[in-house]
């Protein structure tokens, strides 16, 4: 039955999947030690629904008498729903200067600045500073940190959380363990994000824990010297022992291209020309399709503005994957494009540079190979192909091929 | 040791013992939670409990399993009466113009001709809401309610009721003004109707020695016998609120079976005084205390037109079954019509819960979208709606738009809808949702700030955040409209927007259970 209540509960859903306020859930209290008397426990919060409250007074009711909790948001609403919710409350104080000896929860991700015009332009990230100063305001009564919500991103790629990543396996944080959580159950689309949990200790330089909350499975792995996180036991097993010295670099042309849905007509981008010479025309590679040949046309030079590696050989790709929603991982479509052909980037086709023909088509069937696409299925996180989501994939030229047995453990993730 | 929930139970009587609160007893429980928690003394208090609601077969069974913590148990019955001039005319009256307007101002108005005609409507045997019909139908509705339970109830001994009390509140706050009402009026009307009328006279008590709130509870029992004289009074007791509200606090009595709301307020602390377990005045087992407001029709909270729509739909539904159905008047728009359907367990409902159930119905959802997919305002607002955080892309929104706007009566652009239409119909009906999720979800985010100012509407909230610059800001990031963009969707009187009320009765709803 659909109602107005629903529907509300549905829309604080989507407010929080659109800001990534992702909920501390009730099991984050298994990894905090509440007993602890005299303590401050600090917990960044983000969102407000009923449930998310109810695990603030789990905590509240979990807490020895002696030990007060300090719940932080950065929301003025969020806050003052919490406020009327612990408005009775002698042990919950929210938003204030006290000094405390743990934090946890689930700061914000993005701060939206106020020339923003929607929810996909003008974002500050924000989480990892959050996160780095309540750890540095930390009394040191206690050696754990955390647990913190965030995705499973975070740790698997992605040049901007390099540092952050950096500092979680630092002595400063000391990444210990990390809870992988059923996100059917959170504010995210289940089919794209995966969060987890993550706890430290500071001073922790050892092997990290990786649990499944749902299977209770777990496993152990030197992810610190890895610099990574993998959340499957056999990939974390196999990668590493796979890795090649070179990484594929995937690159954009600044050459923008706009067709018009209906009738695949040049909108924007290098005009369609009957070139009046050869030596004047560039050939163009307009579509990609599946089982299909490219489509290319003709333009002149001067409408070529970015020359960037033209006149090498190239492995092209659609940046957006194009194929099905949940096949998003796979590069389903490709074509290796000789020099002298331009290819369009921005939002439209990414590539790699190669140094011939022969290693073009050797790196084109391995990639679009099934071992790939199932390494990719578990690894890759975003639509859009950049360079962090093929770390794990080796470097064709460099690498001697998948052993028997290494096949047989990708065929049976 | 006992546990602290066990040491409490001990230490206070059986009433609140345990504090679990069932949904059938009285407010002393909350008041008890409240107070408690506020001291701070008793930090290992488990405060969820004030969570944890039963449900009254639950509680039946626990108090028929012998749990002790029951056995003060009794049935709360809220019921809501609206009135209009047919109702009067079933009586052969008519409807005095003053109760078409503020029962508030008839009674501090002292018009004896309305608050007659008024009480008649309880009163009068031959009035369709008669109040010992409505009692003993209640009795039997909750006896029939359990009939396939084994809870054990034997109707003889709650039903056929002769002689009741009833709490009667009014908005009279004068002193003066009740001992007017009272002696000029309201004692001879009741000895009229048969019913001995018990008001708290302050000069009376002042001259029978009575000096403080311990002695009133002494004053209103022994008064209380005093007119128990079936002979005299053979259809009960009428006690009639003082304006001070300690003297009223003093007056639960076992004796009290219905609660009489006739102003224009809900005081919940008055839903207290007939909630007493005990021996009833004709010496029946208590097994109820029924709840009564009442109000002209229009003076209701605007979801009555649905609310009494549906009434008449089961009391259709009631017709068809049962052809003998008496004629609908204002005791079968009360709540027990609702429970009466033939072929199903009769269900009590509470005035809230009702409510809930007929703004929050799939039925009112389903209206609203077919409603509002042609609404000239929302649709006509493009640039507010693009700016909202919802999952779509720009360029899709913007496509729908169009769509939608081609559709909406009297524009421009009018397009009649054909077959191939359909998908794109789902679509636009989808978006829709999409958008109310986000304007309804915000709702949830600011109804801490309501409650904390006391704002029951969602205009007046948005109007306080508008004027707040970090609310403001902090509103656009989230939701990515700010709140003068919000009203401007809500619409006004000419340009009908969002479903204002359902809203405001969401974020009230919504803060009733926080609270």
């Amino acid at each position: 039955m659909t109602s107005f209540r629903d529907i509300a509960y549905r829309g604080i859903s989507t407010i929080n999947k659109v800001n990534q306020h992702h909920q501390l859930p009730s099991c984050a209290l298994e990894y905090m030690n509440l007993k602890e008397k005299n303590a401050v426990y600090a917990v960044k919060f983000s969102t407000d629904r009923k449930e998310h409250i109810d695990t603030l007074k789990e905590i509240e009711m979990a807490l020895d008498p002696t030990s007060q909790l300090l719940v932080e948001t950065d929301d003025p609403f969020v806050e003052k729903n919490i406020r009327q919710e612990f408005k009775h409350s002698k042990k919950v104080t929210v938003n204030s200067s006290m000094a405390y000896d743990l934090s946890a929860g689930n700061p914000i991700f993005y701060e939206r600045s106020d020339t923003a015009m929607d929810s996909r332009t003008g974002s500050k990230l924000v989480y990892d500073e959050h996160i780095m100063n309540a750890v540095n305001r930390m009394s040191g009564k206690f050696e754990q940190t955390g647990p913190f919500i965030t995705d499973t991103t975070w740790f698997q790629g992605g040049a901007k959380q390099g540092k952050f990543r950096e500092w979680l396996f630092s002595k400063k944080f000391g990444l210990k363990t990390i809870v992988m959580l059923p996100s059917a159950d959170f504010d995210v689309d289940a089919d794209k994000t995966e969060l987890c949990m993550f706890i430290g200790e500071k001073g922790y330089q050892d092997d990290v824990t990786v649990i499944d909350y749902s299977t209770k499975e777990q496993f152990v792995c030197d992810f610190r010297a890895l610099g990574y996180v993998i959340k499957n036991k056999e990939l974390a097993t196999l990668l590493p022992a796979i890795q090649t010295k070179s990484k594929y670099d995937w690159k954009r042309s600044k050459i923008h291209l706009k067709l018009d849905p209906k009738n695949g007509d040049i909108l924007e981008g290098p005009p369609e020309v009957s070139p009046v010479n050869k030596a004047d025309r560039v050939k163009v590679l307009k579509k990609l399709l599946l089982n299909q040949k490219p489509q290319y046309y003709f333009t002149t030079k001067e409408h070529i503005k970015d020359q960037t590696d033209i006149n090498a050989w190239r492995f092209v790709t659609g940046y957006n994957s194009g194929t099905a929603h949940d096949k998003f991982y796979q590069i389903a479509k490709g074509v290796i494009v000789p020099p002298g052909i331009a290819v369009p980037g921005d939002m439209w086709f990414t590539y790699i540079v190669l140094p011939d023909k022969k290693s073009a088509r050797q790196h084109m069937k391995h990639l679009m190979s099934v071992e790939v696409q199932q390494i990719l299925k578990l690894t890759r996180t975003g639509k859009s192909l950049h360079t962090p989501q093929t770390i794990w994939i080796p470097y064709a030229t460099e690498f001697h091929g998948f052993t028997n047995a290494q096949k047989s453990i990708i065929t049976n993730l | 040791m006992l546990s602290i929930e066990n040491q409490i139970q001990s230490l206070f009587s059986p009433r609140v013992n345990p504090p679990i609160l069932s949904v059938t007893s009285g407010t002393k429980i909350d008041k008890f939670v409240h107070g408690f928690n506020m001291t701070g003394l008793h930090v290992k208090y488990n405060i969820s409990v004030r969570r944890d609601y039963k449900t009254q077969l639950t509680t039946e069974k626990m108090k028929l399993a012998g749990d002790p913590s029951m056995q003060h148990f009794i049935h709360k019955v809220p019921m809501f009466v609206d009135y209009d001039e047919n109702d009067f005319a079933l009586m052969g009256k008519t409807i005095p113009p003053s109760l078409m307007q503020d029962l508030d101002k008839t009674w501090n108005s002292l018009d004896y001709t309305s608050l007659e005609s008024l009480l008649d409507l309880f009163f009068l045997p031959t009035s369709p809401m008669y109040l010992k019909d409505a009692l003993n139908g209640v009795i039997c509705d909750v006896i029939n309610k359990y009939k396939n339970e084994q809870v054990g109830y034997v109707l003889n001994d709650y039903y056929k009721r002769e002689r009741f009390g009833t709490w009667l509140q009014t908005p009279v706050e004068s002193v003066d003004i009740y001992n007017r009402v009272c002696e000029e009026f309201l004692v001879d009307y009741f000895s009229r109707r048969g019913f001995g009328f018990l008001h708290v006279h302050s000069r009376a008590l002042r001259e029978d020695g009575f000096s403080g709130k311990a002695d009133l509870n002494k004053y209103f029992k022994s008064n209380f016998d005093i007119l128990d004289n079936p002979l005299k009074y053979p259809n009960g007791i009428v006690a009639m609120s003082p304006p001070w509200g300690f003297a009223s606090r003093s007056m639960t009595e076992s004796r009290l079976d219905v609660g009489l709301n006739l102003r224009n307020s809900v005081n919940s602390q008055d839903d207290d005084r007939i909630m007493s377990g005990g021996v009833t005045l004709d010496g029946k087992a208590k097994l109820l205390g029924l709840s009564i407001n009442a109000s002209f029709r229009k003076q209701t909270q605007d979801w009555s037109s649905q609310q009494t729509e549906h009434i008449r739909n089961l009391y259709n539904e009631q017709l068809k079954e049962d052809p003998k159905t008496p004629q609908i008047g204002p005791w079968l728009r009360g709540v027990n019509i609702y429970q009466r359907i033939a072929g199903s367990i009769p269900q009590l409902m509470s005035e809230q819960a009702l409510g809930d159930e007929l703004t929050d119905s799939e039925k009112a959802f389903r209206d609203m979208i077919n409603v509002d997919l042609a609404n000239k305002h929302i649709w006509g607002r493009t640039d507010i709606l693009l700016k909202l955080h919802i999952a779509k892309g720009n360029k899709k929104v913007e496509s729908l738009i169009d769509k939608i706007q081609k559709r909406v009566p009297g524009s421009k652009n009018t397009v009649p809808p054909t077959k191939q239409d359909k998908s794109d119909e789902n679509k636009v009906r989808d978006f829709y949702i999409q958008i109310l999720e986000s304007l309804f979800g915000f709702l949830v985010r600011m109804k801490g700030f309501a409650a904390e100012n006391n704002f029951v509407t969602v205009r007046d909230t948005l109007e306080a955040i508008s004027l707040d610059p970090i609310l403001n800001k902090s509103m656009i990031k989230d939701l990515g409209i700010s709140a003068e963009e919000y009203i401007i969707l809500l619409g006004d009187d000419e340009n009908k927007g969002l479903p204002e009320s359902t809203m405001n009765h969401l974020l009230n709803s919504m803060n009733a259970e926080a609270n």
